[in-house]
């Protein structure tokens, strides 16, 4: 049943694909993993970035939600160096009316605006709260370096 | 000792509450995930539950009740002597967040699955019910994906004919599920569209869409009165929830959620009745 759900969720990607994101299996022949792209949002300091994620359903994805992290490092008050990403709707929210394409959505948000107060790297979320040049000047910063 | 599941879960849900607050304010190297810790040891205690508890239980006599308490229990000992005199058999739910929905899916089968026109006007509700959320922004897909299993459910149930089937049908994780997850959606698109009623209900600031987002559609997530109350209606079903808890100036109470809005309460004749302790719902049976 999670394969039929999934086949569906790329055929709606294909369909309507969302701005900026882009996803899909790595290899036709395996559905349960995939790979997507964000492109960092213009109002960010990760603008003209690539960033790639892995994702993995579950075998009872859609009542589980997909395991997403990024592949590619990023400097980010709710991402950490493993590429985890502190999101509610990916952990304890995360309900099976919800979909990949909403998922890639909602971290393109998070992205544009971090949310300092749930971190999971606290000394880019002190630094995002208190010194944000710094912060910008640094995500700018990794994001030539990793992600063009 | 009261049910054992869902308790569990609650308590790992407020670790989960503990354990970013620590991360707030001590928690100070960027690599060890504490709320994938959490989540992982949640998950562990899921896989416990699952093992040791079926997603329904056949009937029991409700005096088995007696066991699950100490017998110098005299608060619950008299609970359950009470109980025994107007219900004869209880039928347990696993305890993982979603027992008042399987509960009820499990309750409205076992009393329909026979009646060809009750069956279609249920199915009826879930054509309207997808016409109602992708009106109010859900995907199609997400919604059909969820309603073609439990129509498959239902027909399944339908075919078998019997109690074996019902069994069948709500033991596997797959088909019990998708039914949890079409209830829960249909609770919050009921609240919803109710809106203005039901935001008088909520008290922590949250606009019913982010209540529904998340306290109605996760699974796992308990259910409490304003759930109830807006499944009952949604559904055009009478319940009755007979409350048992350490309560001690009161033996049972009963409160009734009506299938519409005015129901003559004298003549209240429930569909399904649930037995409710702390943290967890199971279904009851009268004589």
């Amino acid at each position: 049943m999670a394969l039929n759900r999934i086949s569906k969720e790329l055929q709606d990607l294909q369909r309507e694909p969302p701005a900026n994101v882009s996803a899909g299996p790595i290899h036709s022949s395996d559905m349960y993993n995939w790979q997507a792209t964000i492109l960092g949002p213009s109002d960010s300091p990760y603008q003209s970035g690539v960033f790639f994620l892995a994702i993995t359903f579950p075998s009872d994805y859609p009542f589980k939600p997909p395991h997403i992290h990024f592949t590619t490092k990023i400097y980010h008050p709710n991402i950490n160096t493993n590429g985890s990403i502190c999101l509610d709707i990916l952990r304890s929210n995360w309900s099976p009316a919800l979909t990949i394409s909403k998922v890639l959505l909602s971290i393109c948000s998070l992205l544009c605006d971090p949310n300092p107060d749930d971190p999971l790297v606290p000394e880019i979320a002190r630094q995002y709260k208190h010194d944000r040049d710094g912060y910008n000047a640094t995500a700018r910063n990794w994001t030539k370096k990793y992600a063009t | 000792m009261a049910t054992h599941g869902d308790l569990a879960t609650a308590s790992t849900t407020s670790n989960t509450a503990s354990n970013n607050n620590n991360n707030n304010n001590t928690f100070a190297s960027g690599d060890v995930d504490l709320d994938q810790q959490t989540q992982e040891q949640q998950s562990q205690i899921e896989k416990e539950i699952a093992n040791n508890q079926p997603l329904i239980s056949v009937k029991i006599s409700t005096s088995e009740l007696k066991n699950e308490y100490l017998a110098e229990d005299k608060v619950y000992q008299d609970k359950v002597s009470e109980l025994m005199k107007k219900y004869k058999y209880l039928r347990r739910t696993r305890g993982d967040g979603n027992c008042f929905y399987r509960a009820f899916g499990f309750g409205f089968l076992e009393e329909k699955y026979n009646n060809k026109n009750d069956i279609e006007k249920f199915r009826q509700l879930m054509l309207d019910l997808k016409n109602k959320l992708i009106q109010l922004g859900y995907l199609d897909f997400t919604v059909e994906d969820v309603s073609d299993v439990v129509n498959e459910l239902i027909d399944n149930v339908c075919k078998g004919g019997d109690e074996a089937s019902l069994m069948e049908s709500f033991s596997s994780p797959a088909h019990s599920d998708y039914f949890v997850a079409y209830l829960r959606l249909f609770t919050s698109a009921y609240l919803q569209m109710n809106a203005a009623f039901f935001e008088n209900f909520i008290d922590d600031g949250k606009t019913i869409k982010q209540f529904c987002n998340t306290e109605v559609e996760p699974m796992g997530r308990e259910s409490d009165n304003i759930h109830i109350t807006a499944l009952a209606k949604a559904a055009a079903v009478p319940l009755r929830v007979v409350y048992m808890d350490r309560n001690e100036h009161c033996l049972l109470t009963t409160h009734d959620f009506s299938a519409t809005d005015d129901e003559n309460r004298s003549t209240f004749k429930p569909m399904i009745t649930m037995l409710y302790r702390p943290g967890h719902y199971d279904l009851l049976y009268e004589h």
